[in-house]
């Protein structure tokens, strides 16, 4: 415990010597201040479909409600007056589709949808059906459907209502933390590792009465410390205490997770560029689970296999609480397995690995 | 010139040595691989529905299943519970089941507005579906049109998704091209190769570029492979050239900052991550960012870069728009340069 402890000592003095522990809470810092003051809280929302409705049915609809207004309005849908303006909104914004709604002599209804030219058969006939469906509910006088057809078909949901509008900088804190620190370990053991070989330290410490476990795990404990000092100058001025120990947890599991990788790499690699080419593939595979974070309709179950959307997940569910804190807990416990796994197998391969270079 | 080549050929040399030129050419390639498997997924889908498909709640309709299938990811359950668990966890997503007791599908939303026991995806397909089968007399009340107007159809049919991949990968060779120029520049000094390469004839000039062609080989030769394999060769490839070209003055002046400011490879590997911290930034910036707010980061040369290839391979670029873009991107790296110049020729000597 004593050799862990100086062996710490000094991993700190010369991670501060060698600016790499400044330059992490110097950014954090840069960061921490554009979140706060640069970084808007309210953003206005790209508009995605601009809707010229000249029947008022759908529209009326929509409005009738003031959540149901608001719900519309986050999907960024756009009510206009004539269908050049819904032509001019598709053409300034490349992801926006058009819809035209105007009532026939018959008495039935002419909807036009409007599609960019990248725009998929399935969303063509998902739109046909619902506009089918919506204004055979909405025509007047109670619709088209027979009762039956309601009957077909119940609608439950586990909660009622819409979920508070959460501020854009705030959103965009959990990828934030995730690249900035939760990444951390897997950029600075390899370096920390290649430090060591090319100063040649890491064969004195076979003479020396501490065993490369006690190094390694020095090396892991510097990391936690950087990691828990960066987390806590981006999260608190943005959150304060709520949710600290959950957020905290979830990030260095991560951390451990991200060093023991690490270690596995600085030990294979005796070259630092070498080890750094694979830190960097492992950067953009950890990245992926973002886009399911921000677009939560793309969740296929295979991208639950990339730890990080556990922590991209169980921070989002720490931050915003909405009756999902279990994923908090589901997170921690598949972290803590993947990282009592990793940390066995990071020592055992770096002591190998270690033993036959020397 | 012949200096010039010569050290070109000693870097190669000693990158496949160190088999830093087969990881050179490797890690970009599973790079590439990921993408291509990754992005057809996120435009594959438009939701998930979790389905009870086992017991007495099984759905068991397989006209709708496969109505429901043609535009949505199907993911099967046993139980009501166990969907319901799925509606709780993270993505979004609908659940449906069969309630024998009433007679009638059950579509579970994880969250609707107050009151709505109508609307849900599930529940207009099964409405549809039923009205249509029970009064097939029954005439439609909308006639539907679709189609693409024609103001709009010059534009790329290539989904923005699809284009991402390309801006990404190149975007993240330049960050790979200058991890290298950087580490070799450290490892020289290191190894005390530097100092040996002062009294030969080479200059420090023929040094730096010489360290930077083979890297540049690989992002060029890199920038077609990732064309061909993310299916974006419609493009205008010397429009993509040129970007890139372009782009490598970022790698150079991270690579020199990376090599001079880095005493040491722990050093260098910092630096070298805040940087790929401040392109994360940027690319978020851009992609999260509306439109009214995307000034917040045009001071970083990788905002331009991603921008102008969206356009390329969005196809709606000009050669003008490329000029003045390209332009801004340089300018700021040049600006970049000349705040850090004593820094980097002081870190360089």
């Amino acid at each position: 415990m004593k050799r862990i402890g100086n062996l710490f000592k000094k991993d700190i003095i010369l991670g501060i010597k060698d600016v790499f522990i400044l330059l992490e809470l110097g950014f954090a810092v840069f960061i921490v201040l554009l979140l706060l003051f640069v970084i808007p809280e309210n953003i206005e929302k790209d508009k995605t479909a601009y809707i010229y409705d000249a029947t008022t049915l759908v529209k009326n609809f929509v409005h009738s409600t003031a959540e149901s207004a608001e719900a519309q309005s986050r999907k960024g849908s756009y009510y206009v007056d004539s269908r050049e303006e819904v032509i001019k909104g598709m053409e300034e914004d490349e992801l926006a589709v058009g819809l035209i709604i105007t009532e026939k002599k018959n008495g039935t209804y002419r909807v036009e949808f409007l599609t960019q030219p990248y725009t998929k058969n399935s969303i063509v006939q998902d739109v046909e059906v619902e506009m089918e469906d919506l204004m055979s509910i909405l025509k007047p006088q109670g619709g088209i459907y027979p009762p039956d057809v309601y009957k077909s078909v119940k609608v439950n949901s586990l909660q009622q209502g819409l979920r508070d509008e959460l501020p854009f900088n705030l959103r965009l804190l959990p990828t934030i933390l995730m690249y900035m620190v939760g990444i951390l370990g897997l950029f600075a053991m390899v370096s920390l590792i290649g430090q060591e070989r090319s100063d040649a330290t890491i064969r004195a410490l076979r003479v020396s009465p501490a065993s490369m476990w006690e190094f390694l795990i020095s090396k892991h404990l510097l990391l936690l410390a950087t990691g828990f000092a960066t987390f806590s100058i981006l999260y608190l001025p943005m959150m304060g205490f709520g949710g600290y120990p959950e957020a905290l947890l979830l990030i260095i599991l991560t951390i451990l997770m991200g060093s023991s990788i690490g270690a596995i790499l600085g030990g294979l690699f005796d070259n630092p560029i070498g080890a750094i080419l694979w830190v960097l593939l492992l950067m953009i595979v950890l990245s992926l689970p973002a886009i399911s974070l921000f677009s939560p309709s793309f969740s296929p179950q295979w991208l639950k296999l990339i730890p990080s959307y556990h922590t991209l997940f169980g921070l989002d569910a720490v931050m915003f609480p909405d009756n999902n804190r279990h994923i908090i807990w589901q997170g921690v416990s598949i972290l803590a397995v993947i990282d009592v796994v990793l940390f066995a197998l990071s020592g055992l391969i770096f002591n190998k690995l270690i033993r036959k270079e020397a | 010139m012949k200096q010039l080549i010569e050290m070109f050929f000693f870097d190669v040399k000693m990158n496949f040595k160190s088999f830093m030129g087969a990881y050179m050419i490797i890690v970009p390639m599973v790079i590439l691989i990921v993408l291509r498997t990754f992005l057809p997924s996120v435009q594959s889908a438009a939701g998930t529905f979790a389905i009870v498909t086992k017991g007495p709640n099984a759905v068991v309709d397989q006209e709708l299943i496969e109505s429901l299938d043609d535009f949505a990811d199907i993911e099967t359950y046993d139980s009501i519970k166990d969907m319901e668990q799925k509606l709780r966890g993270t993505g979004t997503a609908e659940g449906l089941y069969w309630d024998p007791a009433a007679q009638q599908y059950v579509s579970v939303r994880e969250r609707s507005l107050k009151g709505d026991t109508i609307f849900s995806v599930a529940s207009r397909y099964i409405r549809q579906l039923y009205y249509q089968k029970n009064y097939s007399d029954a005439s439609r009340i909308t006639e539907f049109l679709h189609g693409v107007p024609a103001e709009l159809s010059d534009r790329t049919k290539t989904p923005p998704v699809a284009t991402m991949g390309g801006s990404i990968f190149i975007v993240f060779m330049i960050i790979v091209t200058a991890f290298i120029i950087g580490l070799g520049v450290v490892m020289d000094k290191e190894y005390g190769t530097d100092k040996a390469l002062r009294v030969s004839p080479l200059s420090k000039a023929d040094y730096f570029i010489g360290k930077s062609i083979f890297p540049l080989f690989v992002m060029a030769l890199y920038t077609i492979i990732a064309l061909l394999m993310l299916g974006l060769m419609h493009v205008n490839i010397l429009q993509v050239y040129l970007v890139v070209l372009s782009s490598f003055t970022i790698s150079l002046l991270f690579g020199l900052l990376i090599g001079a400011l880095g005493k040491n490879e722990n050093e260098a590997i910092g630096i070298g991550k805040l940087l790929s911290m401040v392109l994360m930034l940027a690319i978020l910036g851009g992609t999260l960012l509306p439109e009214n707010l995307q000034w917040l980061v045009w001071w970083s040369p990788f905002y331009w870069i991603y921008d102008i290839l969206e356009e390329i391979f969005t196809e709606t670029a000009t050669w003008g728009s490329i000029a003045w873009e390209s332009a801004v991107m340089v300018g700021l790296t040049m600006l970049y340069f000349m705040l850090l110049r004593k820094k980097i020729i002081k870190g360089l000597s």
